[in-house]
Order: structure tokens, then sequence, then C-alpha cells
């Protein structure tokens, strides 16, 4: 595909979008799709052929449009009137919305809110829920089918890539750096700074590797990205190549994933097709293609050189750091790897430049962060809010709370290896500093509410446990300390604890923390820690009662 | 750009090369920091966490053996935070091993107790969670404790990179993790070629010979039972780093002194069969050089860890393989027949006993039929030079003090030619000596065949036998036998002619004095002190050729015959199988 | 060469899925544990060199301590040898030889490919035979040892044949503060197994997961690729009811996946 082709590309099929009265998404994400929302999709188009509809109503399958739990979700578009948000429809209730609502916007009328049996089965779109999020890397979820090429590049797709090509490779470095991008994947590395390191060291053979593992038990933004705007991260790593001059790319995604990697193998097939990756990006004569890599089951395969080992087919233990994947990485040739998430950011930045990305965020975080929220939360799902927000507002508001009207307790952020935030300190607006600062840290981005019910022993013991279960065993502070830590919270749970064992609880975790091999061992501990430091007398009323010599 | 870096260690100012590890950075400014996992010869891992140090002004700790020292670096190794870290570690090390030292074979030679004695732990705090796993015994060479394993991973470092022998892997993750062999079998099922390198590298009792010493004192204290022991080339170079000897120091008399006081009847040595290997393996290859008799290359097969790897990987080489049994059989199988008979000894009751470098030495004793060849079972035991210096131990002899003595001859008397047996090279340089005896009837004007000496992995000559050109190659390690075989092979399908003539293989690094059952503590650097104690033996030996040994001479004129005679075959040669690699 | 096949009956420490015991020259007698823990059978597995080697076989339990060795303090336990009578190894499904080969041929060029292997054999028969194994790393140059060491690295491979139907109950963040944990007890004992076993007949596999990436319609459970979501915890015997009713379609599955 030549450049200039893209526009005209881009025209043809908002032409061809436009020709429809309406058209319907209907989330075809791995959640909807448990809820049958492929029966849906087949039950809306059964319905639109017997009504001769076709030719006016757009049948589409598309990513995640957020409140999973009320999936499958059905988006309605039309160019008469606002858009209409159906939530947990059956396939035989699609008749129904064909009758009661596509029908009539077609004939002209306008329908603000869907009576009848319908009326339970719309969202607000004016819910804090929607209306305080801000979108930019789930711009596209719900709003194009993640399986057509066409709907991506007539939503400005590949434009960014476009203009990459006229770039110098420091300039892509330059721009990213400005923009204040930093990784999503956890440890919140500047990417125009992790970019430019790469892009430095002279090597004939470079990897760019999309991380895609998300092994954190509770989050699934990752997931949801690649399953629903694939071409935004293929995109993303394309730009990423130019600008460290990589001559390979390479997805590792869990096996757990398996739509997630259907969709890319399907997006990469048709970027190939159309000439965007493959032996000539754009006709520009650059050469550059993806390889497929699964994950096993294996948490650690996130981290960095661990995610290298499994790629090169050996166990996935990590290795000691330095040197590091940009100087030495996948076959020992330099490799840079970033976070799905963080890679879903760079074409919009390169669209619309640096300077509108910084605009959003606090000082050092930068533009929007993708959250799963779950747990006791009353909305549970995907959102996307932008940096600075305080944490009140995104779990009040647009988590709404709990769904069975008790306290919040607390929130868990950063996954196995984050920390628990207590509901006092909700008013700290969202970055990686401030939740650092809370003992938590962003991580990935799964945020989990817990209520007055919940234990946070448990939780915390919950957390070691997969830490445990997860610990490559490679070295000593992770695999035996992980284990001796559970072992101790265990007796403490089963109330035979004593006071000894917490101290020895907070010795173990200073030796994980200091001498483990790599970040899983040394965050393990990170809960248990903060659990500890907000709710000590959760762990103290479990104690074995010491017998008070009587009077 | 300047190679040089410049850092501090403690205050110390020091200047390395650009990638040294601060591990040894900190020996050339003579500061100490505690290792576990981290072998002098293998890659660091980074495994046990106790090498940790600090820079100053940053929390981080850093790994000493796997971190390289950047320019300006302010190392510091022992403050009261990272002391604190070493200790914790090495109770969690201790809270997940069996508190078995007093009955463990690595008891005061066992780098985890050293560790443990100098923090000076007392009571870890931590309750013990030891995993109950099976001890595996199967190969009869080595075995293998996996609840004493800190799974600092060097022995499948060796076992799959030096060894390529992939017989020992990690099995299941997290504080499941263990060494097994692929699939959780017996190691005796697996690949596992018995070299024992696994266990001369461990750090703790984990992997461990097939400690078989009481059987020798049962039979000792047995009065029925006529004990006779041969030693080996390298055991008598190595034997005395356990009595504080400097390494190298050749205690061949003493050796022969301590085994007398423990009751053997008599004290042979190996070096004889060495040098009759040399007949019999020289008159092989002059019929397969000159009478065309057989193929070339002539590889060597006196080591039973490289019979067993050949056996199991390259089968196709078997053509290729010298028949002769390994020395110490040679001498186990005469002992029975010829000693027994010139003696009058009934050789039903003889006990022969071999002490070896080598724990493969163990299983070849009853490897197929052909170890049986004098109508018993040619060697009943076969010890290591660390259960031997064990048993020296518990005998009560000051082997310090205790003055030099002879061996018995008849079985016992040997040349240069023997003693360099033990060392990688040696076996060749033997070899030449002697072939060019035969193939000029005259003894080469130098002795010392140097190319074939030395550490490299592959040794290549070509050497000037009276105007024909013999070309040799020469590895140890079993990794670096592939290239060898490799060339080998591809010239054998290219119809060429063959790349060598003659080729000798150990298993172990740097040969025999690098054996899987020599003392603990092998480098390089010791297993050349070894060697050269070998050498310098050889180089003040009056007699230097195989050839010239007397009671060879004798054995053939009373016994043998000759050279290849159907005696000879009978007892002293053997046959190769092609074996699976995996029996299940 | 003879080779020597005994019977023999014995009670023993378990040693991973089977049960090794030994007599001193080196001989090996393998068992499977049968549900009861007491073992049948077993069959001696080396092939004893020459007949001055025989001994009577002196058997020991596999993992009796040191010191054992030299007949000083012996702590084993005597075990009873029966009959000399051979007996077939249980035969469980493997690949098909030429379809190891198909996937040894699609992965073998591309560098490190091992697990993507791993995962295309898994899929065809459910888990990795050893069998399959040894053809396969035959055929991709990969030692037998390095498959073993992946495999048992990552949870998703399988070294046994599971049931059928692989339950996965998942106990990621979002479904354990839903109370998966419970869910999990309820399956556990609606079929009788625990987590990670498949039940005799072999139709069900009970495994845990973390996490299959529906967060948000926490508590779940897969059933072959199938999600039943927002279920209640005590609804373990309304889940099995559910699988009950969709089998056919799952069963429609499975056959397209064998084809
Ligand atoms: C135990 C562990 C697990 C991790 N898991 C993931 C993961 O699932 N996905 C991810 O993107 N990063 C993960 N990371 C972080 C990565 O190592 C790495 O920092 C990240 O992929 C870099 O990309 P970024 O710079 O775009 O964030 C993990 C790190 C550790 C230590
Ligand atoms: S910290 Fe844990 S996961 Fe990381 S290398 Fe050590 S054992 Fe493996
Ligand atoms: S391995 Fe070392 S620390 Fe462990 S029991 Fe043996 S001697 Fe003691
Ligand atoms: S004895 Fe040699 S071949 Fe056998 S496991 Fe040890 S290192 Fe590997
Ligand atoms: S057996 Fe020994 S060498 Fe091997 S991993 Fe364990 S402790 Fe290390
Ligand atoms: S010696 Fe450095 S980590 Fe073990
Ligand atoms: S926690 Fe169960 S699906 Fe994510």
């Amino acid at each position: 595909m030549k450049p200039e082709e893209l526009e005209v590309k881009a025209a043809a099929e908002l032409a061809k979008q436009q020709a429809f009265d309406v058209r319907l998404f209907t989330c075809s994400s791995r959640g909807c799709q448990s809820s049958e929302a492929l029966g849906v999709i087949a039950g809306l188009k059964a319905e639109l052929k017997a009504r001769q509809l076709e030719s006016r109503v757009q049948v589409n399958g598309s990513g995640c449009m957020g409140l999973c739990s009320k999936g499958p979700l059905v988006r309605m578009t039309s160019k008469t009137q606002k858009d209409i948000l159906f939530s947990e429809i059956k396939p035989e209730m699609a008749a129904m919305v064909v009758e009661q609502v596509v029908v009539p916007v077609l004939e002209g009328k306008t329908i603000e809110k869907p009576g009848g049996d319908l009326e339970h089965h719309t969202l607000d779109l004016n819910d804090p829920f929607f209306a305080m999020q801000v979108y930019s890397v789930l711009e596209n979820n719900g709003k194009i089918d993640p399986e057509k090429l066409d709907d991506y590049i007539a939503r400005d797709g590949y434009k960014a890539l476009r203009k990459a090509l006229t770039m110098s490779a420091e300039d892509i470095c330059k721009e990213m750096l400005a923009s204040g991008l930093r990784g999503r994947g956890g440890a919140g590395f500047p990417t125009g700074l992790k970019w430019d390191l790469t892009r430095k060291v002279q090597s004939d053979v470079k990897y760019i590797i999309c991380n895609g593992d998300e092994g954190d038990p509770g989050a699934f933004m990752d997931g949801s990205v690649l399953e629903g705007d694939p071409h935004a991260v293929i995109e993303g790593m394309l730009i990423a190549a130019r600008a460290m001059n990589a001559t390979q790319g390479v997805f590792y995604i869990r096996a757990e994933y398996p739509l997630a990697v259907e969709r890319v193998e399907k997006a990469l097939r048709q970027a190939r097709v159309a000439g965007l990756a493959g032996k000539n990006v754009m006709d520009s004569g650059w050469a550059f293609d993806f390889e497929i890599r699964l994950g096993a089951g294996a948490f650690v395969c996130g981290e960095e050189t661990a995610l290298i080992a499994s790629i090169e087919g050996k166990r996935g233990t990590p290795r000691p750091r330095p040197p590091f994947p940009a100087v030495k990485g996948l076959w020992d040739q330099p490799s840079c790897i970033n976070n799905v998430e963080t890679l879903a950011n760079v074409p919009i930045i390169l669209l619309k430049g640096a300077p509108w990305f910084a605009s959003r965020g606090t000082e050092k975080s930068k533009g929007t962060k993708l959250f799963a929220l779950t747990g006791k939360s009353k909305n549970n799902g995907l959102v996307e809010v932008p940096m600075g927000m305080t944490l009140r507002d995104v779990i009040e508001k647009i988590g709404g709370g709990t769904d069975s009207g008790l306290k919040i307790k607390a929130i868990q952020t950063g996954g196995p290896s984050g920390g628990m935030i207590p509901e006092h300190q909700f008013d700290t607006p969202v970055s990686y500093e401030n939740l650092q600062q809370l003992g938590s840290m962003m991580g990935s981005g799964g945020m989990i509410v817990i209520d007055e019910h919940d234990s946070v022993v448990e939780l915390a013991q919950f957390y070691l446990d997969f830490c445990v279960d997860e610990s490559c065993g490679k070295c000593a502070p992770c695999r035996i300390g992980g284990t001796q830590m559970l072992h101790l919270l265990n007796k403490i749970v089963a109330g035979t604890g004593t006071a000894e064992d917490i101290k020895t609880i907070r010795k173990v975790a200073k030796a994980m923390q200091k001498a483990s091999l790599c970040a899983l061992g040394q965050t393990a501990p990170n809960p248990t820690l903060s659990a500890l430091r907000h709710f000590e007398h959760e762990f103290t009323e479990r104690l074995l009662p010491v017998a008070t010599p009587k009077a | 750009m300047s190679n040089t870096v410049h850092a501090t260690i403690n205050g110390l100012p020091v200047a390395v090369t650009k990638g040294t590890s601060i591990l040894d950075a900190a020996r050339q400014v003579h500061v100490r920091i505690p290792t576990l996992c981290k072998h002098p010869d293998l890659d660091a891992t980074g495994a046990c966490g106790i090498c940790i140090v600090q820079i100053k002004n940053n929390g981080k700790m850093l790994r000493a053996c796997c971190t390289a020292v950047e320019d300006k670096m302010e190392i510091l190794t022992e403050t009261p935070e990272i002391v604190d870290v070493r200790r914790s570690v090495l109770e969690l090390i201790l809270s997940r091993h069996p508190n078995e030292c007093l009955t463990c074979l690595r008891n005061q030679n066992c780098e985890l107790q050293t560790l443990a004695a100098d923090f000076g732990l007392t009571w870890t705090g931590l309750d013990s969670i030891v995993p109950e796993h099976a001890i595996d015994d199967s190969t009869h060479s080595i075995v293998l404790d996996s609840r004493k394993c800190i799974t600092c991973g060097r022995c499948i470092q060796v076992c799959q990179q030096d060894q390529n022998v992939w017989a020992l892997s990690f099995l299941n993750r997290g504080f499941e993790t263990r060494i097994a062999a692929a699939g959780d079998i017996p190691l005796w099922d697996s690949p596992c070629v018995r070299c024992g390198q696994c266990s001369a590298h461990c750090p703790t009792g984990a992997i461990v010979e097939y400690d078989e010493s009481v059987k020798v004192w049962e039979k000792l204290e047995d009065p029925d039972a006529y004990c006779v022991v041969q030693i080996a080339p390298a055991v008598r170079v190595a034997v005395g780093e356990a009595f504080g000897f400097p390494v190298g120091a050749n205690l061949t008399g003493k050796i022969y002194a301590a085994l007398r006081r423990m009751g053997f009847k008599a004290v042979f040595d190996t070096n004889f069969g060495a040098d009759l290997t040399i007949i019999e393996e020289a008159t092989e290859f002059k019929s397969r050089l000159l009478e065309g008799k057989g193929v070339l290359p002539l590889i060597t097969s006196c080591c039973p860890g490289w019979v067993n790897f050949m056996e199991k990987f390259h089968s196709d080489m078997i053509p290729h393989f010298s028949s002769c049994k390994s020395p110490h059989a040679m001498v186990g199988a005469l002992t029975k027949t010829y000693y027994a008979q010139k003696q009058g000894i009934d050789p039903a009751k003889i006990f022969m006993v071999s002490i070896m470098p080598c724990t493969a030495k163990k299983s070849e004793i009853i490897r197929s039929k052909e170890m049986y060849s004098s109508g018993y079972q040619d060697v009943d035991v076969s010890i290591t030079t660390r259960e031997f210096a064990r048993m020296i131990k518990q005998s009560g002899i000051d082997f310090v003090t205790i003055p030099n003595e002879p061996c018995d001859h008849i079985l016992g008397m040997y040349t240069g030619a023997g003693t360099i047996f033990g060392a990688t090279g040696g076996v060749m340089e033997a070899a030449l000596r002697t072939a060019y005896f035969y193939v000029t009837g005259g003894d080469a004007p130098k002795l010392d065949f140097t190319a074939t000496r030395g550490l490299k992995g592959v040794k290549e000559a070509s050497i000037d036998v009276a105007g024909t050109t013999v070309r040799i190659a020469v590895a140890h390690g079993l990794a670096n036998v592939e290239q060898v075989i490799d060339k080998i092979r591809a010239a054998k399908e290219a119809g060429e002619e063959p790349p060598y003539h003659f080729v000798e293989v150990m298993a172990c690094p740097g040969g025999c004095v690098g054996g899987g059952g020599q003392p603990y503590g092998a480098t390089n650097e010791l297993r050349i002190k070894r060697a050269e104690g070998l050498y310098s033996e050889d180089f003040a030996d009056q007699l230097r050729c195989s050839h010239h040994n007397p009671y060879i001479k004798q054995l053939y004129d009373e016994f043998l015959g000759a050279p290849a005679s159907h005696k000879a075959e009978q007892l002293l040669h053997t046959g190769y199988q092609v074996l699976p690699e995996y029996k299940r | 060469m003879t080779a020597i096949t005994y019977t023999v009956r014995y009670r023993l420490v378990q040693f991973g899925q089977s049960l090794v015991v030994t007599n001193r020259g080196g001989a090996w007698i393998r068992g499977e544990i049968s549900p009861e823990g007491a073992v049948e059978s077993g069959v001696l597995s080396r092939d004893w060199p020459c007949a001055a080697g025989v001994q009577t076989p002196e058997i020991l339990p596999w993992g009796a301590r040191p010191g054992k060795r030299g007949g000083r303090g012996t702590m084993s336990t005597p075990i009873e040898v029966a009959t000399a009578v051979k007996v077939a190894a249980p035969k469980a499904p493997a690949a098909p030889k030429d379809e190891i080969t198909l996937i040894a041929n699609k992965w073998k060029n591309k560098r490190g490919s091992l697990i993507m292997a791993l995962h295309d054999l898994q899929s065809r028969v459910g888990y990795v035979p050893r069998e399959s194994a040894m053809r396969l790393g035959h055929e991709m140059d990969v030692p037998l040892a390095r498959i073993y060491e992946v495999v048992t690295f990552y949870n998703y491979f399988k070294l046994e044949a599971p049931g059928k139907y692989v339950i996965s109950v998942c106990l990621g963040t979002a479904c354990h503060i839903k109370g998966s944990a419970e869910l999990l007890a309820g399956m556990e004992k609606e079929l009788k197994v625990r987590e990670g076993q498949s039940t005799p007949d072999k139709e069900y596999h009970l495994q845990a997961v973390r996490c299959l990436g529906c967060c948000g319609l926490a508590p779940l459970v897969s059933v072959n690729g199938k999600v039943y979501a927002k279920l209640k915890t005590n609804e373990s015997h309304h889940v099995i009811e559910r699988i009950q009713i969709d089998k056919p379609m799952a069963e429609a599955d499975h056959e397209s996946l064998a084809e």
C-alpha cells in the first residue's frame, strides 16, 4: 500500500459506513462472548434479514465497551440520533431490539430511552461510569470491528505510521520522550528513553517485543486491547520499530487469551496483505514482520528476562540484569519490551502530538490509564481515566461504590506486586509516584475493591499464595522466603499465629525485597506489608490469645 | 574508549577491566564476599542471593557474582544491613534443608555448612519445611538427594553444557523445583553417563558419590576374604588435598603404605594396567594403521564415562573404538586369573577394590559380561578418591607422617607412560611413545609429545612417526567431543580420508585429574597442578615407555603369550553395544 | 542377555505419580499407585548384564535414608516378592507419529519454538505424552530433558491424560473476592476429585486457573474453553448440570478438535 492510498481507503470505508442508517456494535470480546454475544450478533442479523433491512443496518462485532459485568453490550449508532447502549442482551432479545428500537429509528423517530422490556436493558451514557472516563486507548473500542482493517483505517488508523516513516528514528524517540509516556506494564519507565537506549545500541538485529502476558490475576486490560483494537498495537510496534531500527517484532501473548491471539493473527495477516507489514511496509522499502509466541501459564514470564527465556523456548526464569535487554535481549540481541497498553498509546501520540498527550495527567504521569475495576465494585469492567483523577472518583463515581452497599474498606492496585490503599487515602490523584508513595504501585492496572466484610489478612494470604505458586524457584530468597511467609500467614489465618510470627514475617519480607533476583520476589511481600501497615489490628485480632496471668 | 573502570570497594580504590564482576574485583583488594551458588568454573546464575552488596546511597542490593563493576561505583560489601539480609537468606536456605550434617557425606566438606558456620547461625526461628523426595541411587555411581539441593543449578550447567548429556534438568518450579532426570525417572534409565561431574560441582550433599566404603571395610574385616587393591594414576596427586598437602603433591608411596595397613593383602597399581592398555592399544593401532585391520581413527576406550556417552549418543562410532578395557578392569581380570594362579589363591576369595578418581567406574564394573571375564566379577568394588580419603581418616593412620612403601610387584610396577594416563592427553602421549616403537623398532628421540598436554578443549596435532604422519585429536569434557566426532562423521559421509588416525577422549574436564570422584573444588588451576604432579613423576622416571616395563614383558611371557593373543582378547578386551538414550 | 521381570507387592512412599523400588544391584521395579494407595505390580526394567551378576533381589524402598547401605542399620521395610509375571504398562493415548512429524516440521526451523510445538501437541491429545515428547524432541533436535524442564515449569502443560471435560475454576483475584474458593470446594465434592485430578471414568478433569480474562463476570468456570460466568458460589451442582446439558455441544467441539 502506498501512503496516499491510506486516505483513499479511509474515505471509501467512511462512505460505506455512511450508507448505513444504523450501525449496531455488539461486544465480541471474550467476556461478552461467554454470555453469548455471538448468538446476539447472529440473532440481529437474522432478524434484519427477515425484515430485509440488511442494506440499511450494519451489524458488527466490537471490542470491549467497558461494563463487562452487564454484557453482552450492544451499541446502536445512527446518523439521526444519540447512541444507545443496550446491556445484557440475550440472543432471544435480538428481535425485540430490532423491532422496538432499530425500526422506529429507521422510520425517523428519535428514541431517548427505549421503554418496555428494554428499559432495564439500556445503559445511561450520562452515568458517571461513561461520562467521567476519558477514552484514548479505548477510543476505538465499541466503535470499530476489530476484525476489519478498514474500520481501523477509517478512524485514522496507520496514519501515525505514515508520519513515522517520514521521521528520523531519533525524532520519534524525542517525540515519545516529550509526551511523557511511561511504561504501562508496571515499572513506569519512560518509553521514549527506553526506545532511545535501544536505538543507540549498534546491531544488525534488534527486536521489539510486545508483552501481552498479563499474568496479574484480575486484570484484563491488555487482553481487551488486543481483542478490541489489535491494529493499534501493531501500528504502535511498527512505529517503535522505526524508532529504534528494530528488525523483527514479537508478540508474546498468554495462552489463556485464545481470542486475543486469534485477533492478532488475523490483524497481522490483514496488515501483511495490505502492505502495512511484511516485505515492504507502506511502499517505503522497509521490511518488517512479526511473530507470535504464546505463554503457557507462568506469571513470571511477564518479567522481561523471563519472557525472553520463554520466547527462546526455555524455562521462564529471570536472569540478573544488567545486562539489560536493550543491550542483550532475545537471542542476545538488543531488544525492547513494551506493554500492550504502552504500545496502543503510541499511534495517537504521534498523530496528535506530544503536547496534546502531555496536557493530560500530573507532572510526571501523563495521559490516561486503563484499569480493570473488579471485586466488590458495583460497576465491574474496563475503565480508562486520565492520570490525576482521584482514586475516589474512580472508585465511587465511575465504579459506583459497592454493589452490596457495604462500605468500601480499601482497594488493591498493582496486583500481587502492589499493595492495599485504605479508604481514607482515596483522595490521592492517580499517578505512578502517588501510588508508590501509598505503598502500592500502578502495576498493570488491576484495581480490586474490597468491602468491610472482606478480610485483608486473607487477601494478603491470597496474593502471597499466588506469588509462591508463580515463583520460578530460581533464587532462594523468593522460593523459600515466599513459602515461609505464606506458612506464617497461614498460621495467622488459622488463628494459631503469635506476635513473634508477625515479626518474622517482616524479617523474611525484608530478605525477599532485598535479595530476590527479580521483581516478582522483590515485590511479593508488598500486599502483606501494606496490609500490615494499614490494618495491623486485623492481624493481631487473629493471633493466638495470650494467657494473661490472673491478678 | 578505555577498557578499564575505576571504582571503590569499601572505600578501597580498584581498577579492573570492563566486565569484571564485583566479586572478582573485591578479591583484588582482599575483600571476601561470601558466595554459595557461584562456582569459579561456571557461569553465574545469581541463584542464592548470598553475595549481595550495595552501592553507596542506594537501597537496592546487587549480586556481586553477576554484576559487573561500573565506572565510579562506590561498592559497599559489609554494611550491617547487608550482613543482616545475608543472614536472613541463609536462614531461609537452612529452613528448607535437612539438618543432617552428622550423617551426610559432605560433613565438614560442604559449602553450605561452612557458610552457616561462618555466620554462626544457631537458631533460624523458622519452621523447617523440607519436602520429602526419594533418593535416587539407581546409577550405582552417584546418589541424588534433592532434599539437600539448594537449586544452584551447577550440576545442570555441567551436565547440559559441559558434558552435553542432558541427563539432569530442573523439574517443576517455585518451591517444588528440584533436580531430576527428564520425566522424574530414575537416573539409571536416563542418558546419564555416570561421569560424576555433577557431584564434583555440587556445593552440598545433594549429589554425592555412591559410597561403598562400608562394603570394603566389611571385606577387610572378613578373614576369608583376600582383599586386593589398586590405585588409579590421578588418585595419587589428589588425595593429599584432603590432608593439607599442596595441590598436586604425589603421594604414591604413602598411599601404598596406608593401604597395606588397612589390611589389603596385595597393593597394586592401575598404572600397570595403563602400561598394559598401551601395549594392547598400540598393537591395535598399529594393525589398523599399517595393516588396514579395522577403521581409522582409533578412539580410546579407557574412560567409562566416554564409553557410556558413545554407546548412547554416538553408537555409529563403535567400529572406531579400541576394544581395550579400561586399565583397572585389566588389572582386575588379571588379579583373579594370573595373580591368583601364581599365588595359589582361590579367585573366589579375592576381593578386588579399585580406588579411582571416577564415579563411572562404579557402574562400569558391572556393565557387561566381559566384566566377569575371570569367571568372577573382575573388580568387586570401585571407590572414589573422596571415599578413599575418608577411609584413611577412619583407619587411624597418620597419613601425613606415614613413610612411603613400595607396591606389590607383578601387577604393580609401572612406567611414566602409565602415570600420565591421569591427565588429558596422557593416554595419547603414552600410546604414541609405544606406537613409535612398534612402527620403527626404536624409541622416539623426544618422548614428550607436548602437543597433547594442556587444558584446551580439543587439541589437534600431526605427529611425525618416522616418516608417517599421524594425525591425532585429544578431547576432554564431553561437550568438546562433538566437534571431533562431527569431523570424523563428515569425512566418512564425504568418503574422504579420516581427519585423524588416533583420537583420545576423556569425559571429565582435564581428564581423570578432574574426575567426578576427586576431592572437591577442582578448578582449572587445580587441574593443571594435579596434572603437573603426574608429568613430573613421568619426567623423573627411569622407564617412560610402557613397552619397557619388565613386568609387562613377564606377564606376556608367563601368561598371555603375545599382545592381542586369544587369552589377551578374552581377558583384556571388551565389546560395545548400542544403548538407547532413555530406557523408558 | 536376560531381561528379568518381577511382579512385586509392596506398600511404599509415594514418588511422584509412581512408586519405584530397587534392589541393590540397580534393578528397578516400578508400579502405579492405585486409588487405595496400594500397589499391585510393577515391571523390572533393567537388562541384567550377565548371569554371574544376578543376586537375589533385595528390595529396598527407594528413598530409604542413606546409612542403610552397607547393611549397617537398615531402615527399610521388608517387601514381599511375588511371582514373576510380566505386566504390560497401561496404554495412554499418544499423538500419531506422522502428526508429530508435522508439528516438528512446522516449528523446527523457527528458533526457540519448543513451547509453540508443545502447544500444538497438547491441543491434539490433551496432554504431552512421553512417547510423543521423545519423538518431538528427536525430530526437533531438542533434548528430552529440556522438554520436561519446560513442560513442568509451565502450568499450562499436562503430563497425564486429563478427563474429557476439563473444568477450569478461576481462582484469579476478582473471582477469589467473589468466593471462587467455595465454588472449587463444591466442585471437588461434587466430582469427588481433588483439584488437578480427573474423575476415575476420565470424564472430568478439575483444575484451578488464575484468571481467564473475564473478571467482570466473576466468579466463573470454563469447560473446554466455554465459559460459565456470574455463578453463585454454592452453585457447583448447578454448574455440573449445565455441563451435562451442554455436553452434546461440547462433544461436537471436542470432535472438531480431534479432526
Ligand atoms: C513478575 C512480573 C510480571 C510482569 N508481568 C507483566 C505483564 O504481564 N505484562 C506487562 O506488560 N508487563 C509485565 N511486567 C513488567 C515487565 O517486566 C516490563 O517492565 C514491561 O513489559 C515493560 O513494558 P513497559 O515499559 O511498556 O511498561 C512484569 C514484571 C514482573 C517483575
Ligand atoms: S525472585 Fe522469584 S520469580 Fe524472581 S528469579 Fe527469584 S525465584 Fe524466580
Ligand atoms: S549438605 Fe552440607 S549442610 Fe546439608 S546436611 Fe550435608 S553437610 Fe550438612
Ligand atoms: S554423572 Fe555426569 S552424566 Fe550423569 S547426571 Fe551427573 S553430570 Fe550428568
Ligand atoms: S544438586 Fe547440588 S549442584 Fe545441583 S542444583 Fe542442587 S545443590 Fe546445586
Ligand atoms: S553467589 Fe552470587 S547469587 Fe549466589
Ligand atoms: S479473576 Fe477470574 S477471570 Fe479474572
